[in-house]
């Protein structure tokens, strides 16, 4: 009933706040002066065909009515044609997010199983071996741009030792891609049994999954380690030692304790992976969303750009509504 | 074995079986007979009168054109296109009449497209009749040369009636555009409300070339199937996988590992890398596509002739070959390039003099020096470091460049010929007609469609209305050497190099030929171990 309330409320929410990203996106994108009509008509165009591609765009009308033109096209499903590729807008977005999801939920899962007990066994540990590890995986995640990371991992990965695949998108060229289930290479292929496919599309998930961890590892190593530090230095903790609780009680203690701040700061993550996941869709010609999104800002795409924010808006709210779920079911305070 | 520990094994054990996956990874060979290319972004439309992103490329690889450039040999082997012959393509023989103005085409008999249509002049008059009413690139060719009208005369015989006779016509058909089509494959794929086919064409390659499209993932990769009835027999290649590689860098990695046979779109920096490496194979061409900085003498401080004598006097022309072009480029002496015949080295750099270049701008009202904003985008990649060059070297001359990074369609909306609001900016237009009527028209005459910088002399237009019509070679040649001259001497242009045309392949990888829109015919290679 608690859950069913919180997703109401958010739901409630959620309305005028995409309303709001919608009109900020429309404004931003409308005012930076870029103007497809030229890219659209071509270089052979004459004044008149840039001037129908303006009307046909509608761009010659104020902003206040285009924008009025693309909320009613909205509520009817609708985010338009994309300007280049004149195909509808949902369909290029989701074609592409299956791509992005496999890649930052894979790299997301692995970051935390690795983040989340090393910055536990860090604050347990205090300047021991597993804390000293834990500061320098949080460096290089913290240091290390994400286009250096994917860069040097193909290189000795892919050039120098010829273990991993090539950085040529998420199949081998000669594998027959699985029947389209969820989206997702390996889950279709596991769920079809195309082991060779599945086989392929692992292979090809590790280093940009490795990638993702890594950026999504450091912040949560180092955020782990200070919250339960906290817990570990506070008074109830202190409480529970000199009461002779024995280490492992302790360290649960310390967990659900830490776990809070920690699954909250981890969805804000989560949410700003999707973005980083541009880069490396790139490095690794990944032909997911996030990738597609930067080249419709880089060449003025209207449609795509204003589509693009939409869905990584209603991504961060999804996010944001298992974290709070998930908060729930482990604070009974949350629940009141 | 305690719980503990094989708690803990079980946690390791996950990361490691996904680590595993990559270590066990053995790329399959790739299918023999398959070309591999690495390009930086994958079509989102295979129309050729409605190019989109990376359409070109792919059209050139399904549609073949009436009438093509003769193919001659070098002294090694190796064949280059001859601008001044012209030979049938999918047209088997032409005839003009009435002077030129009537043009009769003789289509190839036993031409069929990968559905097994036989060409005839239907298909040619259907493709013109829809490039005619689309009104796009194909209609743009037809305005640009007068075509009045065309008509079919026999089942394989098209006629074509011209405004006035035009040289420029049959060098102009050896484009992909007005692209020809499979009607009946078409047609059975139209609909009431789409009768051109619009839809359909723009996912497919539907004409009587080399390949047809198999499979189109966006964003991921395109598989062109070889055409079994290629009416030049099928091609080496009978498949070929057209992979998005955005990243430079990976694209020669897959190239020197053996991932991929043929890689587009390279730097320069690369490019000369990859020459110095054993295990790969460049080819280059001049090509037909000038670097240079457009200077529009209709806003001042342009208007002034010494202000632009000055630029040029002030301008280091010899260090943008090392410092931007890595020594490959060609120097642009002409707004004709080399690669068409009757170029003349119209421009002679006149040797770096900034003492002069500053009495000149004094002279001018600037003793001071001036302000000028250099607009660029990233259209190229030379533009922005030609750019930051250019304004190091003027500053001696006390000329300071603000330069204006801007989205890229807005520096192509702001070129076209009824804005060219821009003072001075570079430009990298390439003609793709072999003929130098059609280069100084589109470049310089006063409304010529690549004429960003608005460069407007009369007696220069004159030359070109002389001569595009005219039919006397000797004529035409003499006028566009003083039409060159005139422009070279008018200093809008600051002339850098051509970049040129470098693919760089598997070494292997034989039969590549420069062609006018720059790119390569997968039907034309070979692989020789």
């Amino acid at each position: 009933m608690a859950v069913l309330r919180l997703l109401i409320r958010r739901l409630f929410f959620a309305l005028p706040i995409l309303f709001g990203i919608l009109l900020l996106t429309f404004l931003l994108v409308r005012l930076s002066g870029n103007d497809p009509a030229g890219v659209l008509a071509g270089p052979t165009a004459t004044g008149e065909d840039v001037i129908r591609i303006t009307k046909q765009l509608q761009l010659d009308k104020p902003v206040w009515q285009q924008f009025i033109a693309y909320v009613n096209t909205l509520a009817h499903g609708d985010l338009g044609r994309s300007w280049l590729s004149d195909k509808p807008v949902v369909r290029e977005l989701l074609i592409r997010l299956p791509a992005t999801l496999e890649m930052v939920i894979g790299g997301g899962i692995l970051g935390a199983l690795i983040a989340i007990p090393l910055g536990l066994r860090a604050a347990l540990r205090v300047n021991g071996i597993l804390d000293h590890s834990s500061r320098i995986l949080s460096l290089i995640g913290f240091g290390a741009p994400t286009i250096f990371l994917g860069l040097l991992l193909i290189y000795v990965f892919f050039y120098l030792f010829g273990w991993a695949p090539p950085p040529m998108g998420r199949l081998d060229l000669l594998t027959t891609a699985p029947p389209t289930i969820t989206g997702s290479y390996l889950i279709d292929a596991l769920l079809t049994g195309n082991w060779e496919a599945a086989r392929s599309a692992a292979a090809r998930l590790v280093l940009p999954c490795v990638c993702v961890a890594t950026v999504y590892a450091a912040p949560l190593i180092a955020q782990t380690r200070a919250v339960a530090m906290d817990v570990l230095a506070s008074d109830y903790a202190r409480y529970a030692r000199a009461c002779g609780l024995p280490p492992r009680d302790i360290r649960r203690m310390v967990w659900r304790n830490t776990a809070v701040p920690v699954i909250t700061y981890g969805a804000t993550e989560l949410v700003a992976l999707f973005g980083a996941a541009a880069v490396l869709e790139l490095i690794f010609s990944w032909g997911g969303v996030s990738q597609f999104g930067l080249m419709a800002i880089l060449k003025g795409d209207f449609a795509v750009v204003q589509g693009f924010t939409l869905l990584m808006s209603l991504i961060a709210m999804a996010i944001f509504a298992v974290a709070d779920i998930v908060v729930m079911s482990l604070d009974p305070r949350a629940r009141k | 074995m305690t719980p503990r520990l094989s708690r803990r094994l079980a946690l390791l054990a996950a990361p490691a079986a996904f680590l595993a996956a990559t270590l066990a990874f053995a790329q399959p060979a790739a299918a023999q007979n398959t070309l591999i290319v690495a390009a930086p972004q994958t079509p989102t439309g295979f129309d050729g009168d409605i190019p989109k992103v990376a359409t070109r490329q792919m059209i050139v690889q399904g549609n073949d054109s009436l009438v093509r450039y003769k193919r001659v040999k070098k002294p090694d082997g190796t064949e280059v296109l001859d601008p001044s012959q012209l030979e049938g393509s999918l047209a088997e023989s032409w005839e003009e009449r009435d002077g030129g103005k009537t043009v009769i085409f003789k289509i190839r008999k036993g031409v069929k497209s990968p559905w097994g249509n036989e060409m005839t002049a239907d298909d040619v008059l259907w493709s013109f009749q829809r490039a005619w009413a689309i009104k796009r690139t194909g209609f743009f060719l037809f305005n640009l040369i007068g075509v009045q009208t065309f008509e079919k005369t026999g089942d394989y015989e098209l006629t074509v009636h011209l405004k006035q006779p035009s040289p420029i016509f049959l060098p102009m058909l050896t484009m992909y555009f007005p692209t020809l089509h499979d009607k009946k494959q078409v047609l059975a794929n139209a609909t009431p409300e789409d009768p051109w086919g619009l839809k359909y064409i723009d996912q497919n390659l539907v004409g009587f070339g080399a390949y047809f499209v198999e499979s189109v993932k966006p964003g991921e990769q395109v598989v062109l199937r070889a055409n079994p009835n290629y009416f030049r027999g099928k091609p080496y290649y009978e498949r070929v996988i057209y992979r998005e590689v955005p990243s430079v860098a990976n694209r020669v990695a897959l190239l020197k590992t053996g991932q991929v046979q043929w890689v587009e779109d390279l730097p320069l920096k690369q490019i000369a890398d990859l020459k110095k490496d054993r295990t790969v194979k460049v080819q280059s061409a001049i090509g037909t596509q000038p670097s240079s900085i457009r200077i529009n003498e209709t806003l001042p401080p342009f208007t002034d002739k010494r202000v632009r004598d000055a630029f040029v006097l002030a301008t280091d022309f010899d260090s943008f070959n090392k410092s931007v072009f890595e020594g490959l480029g060609v120097p642009v002496r002409s707004i004709v390039p080399p690669t068409v015949p009757g170029s003349i080295e119209a421009f002679k750099p006149p040797g770096r003099n900034v003492a002069q270049a500053k009495k000149l701008l004094a002279d001018a009202g600037f003793p001071n020096g001036l302000e000028v904003p250099l607009t660029y985008a990233g259209t190229y990649w030379w533009m922005e470091p030609v750019a930051i060059q250019l304004k190091n070297q003027l500053a001696d001359a006390g000329i300071t460049l603000n330069l204006q990074r801007i989205p890229d369609p807005d520096f192509v909306k702001r070129g076209l010929i009824n804005v060219r609001d821009m003072a001075l900016f570079p430009a990298g237009d390439a003609t793709f007609v072999l003929d130098p009527v059609f280069t100084a028209w589109i470049f310089g005459y006063s409304q010529g469609v690549a004429n960003r910088n608005f460069f407007k002399n009369e007696e220069f237009d004159k030359l070109i209305l002389a001569s595009l019509n005219e039919q006397d070679a000797a004529k035409r040649t003499e006028n566009m050497r003083q039409a060159q001259l005139l422009h070279g001497q008018d200093n809008n242009w600051l002339m850098l190099y051509y970049p040129g045309i470098h693919q760089a392949m598997a070494p292997c990888v034989n039969g590549w030929i420069w062609y006018t829109d720059d790119w390569p015919r997968f039907a034309d290679l070979s692989c020789k171990k």
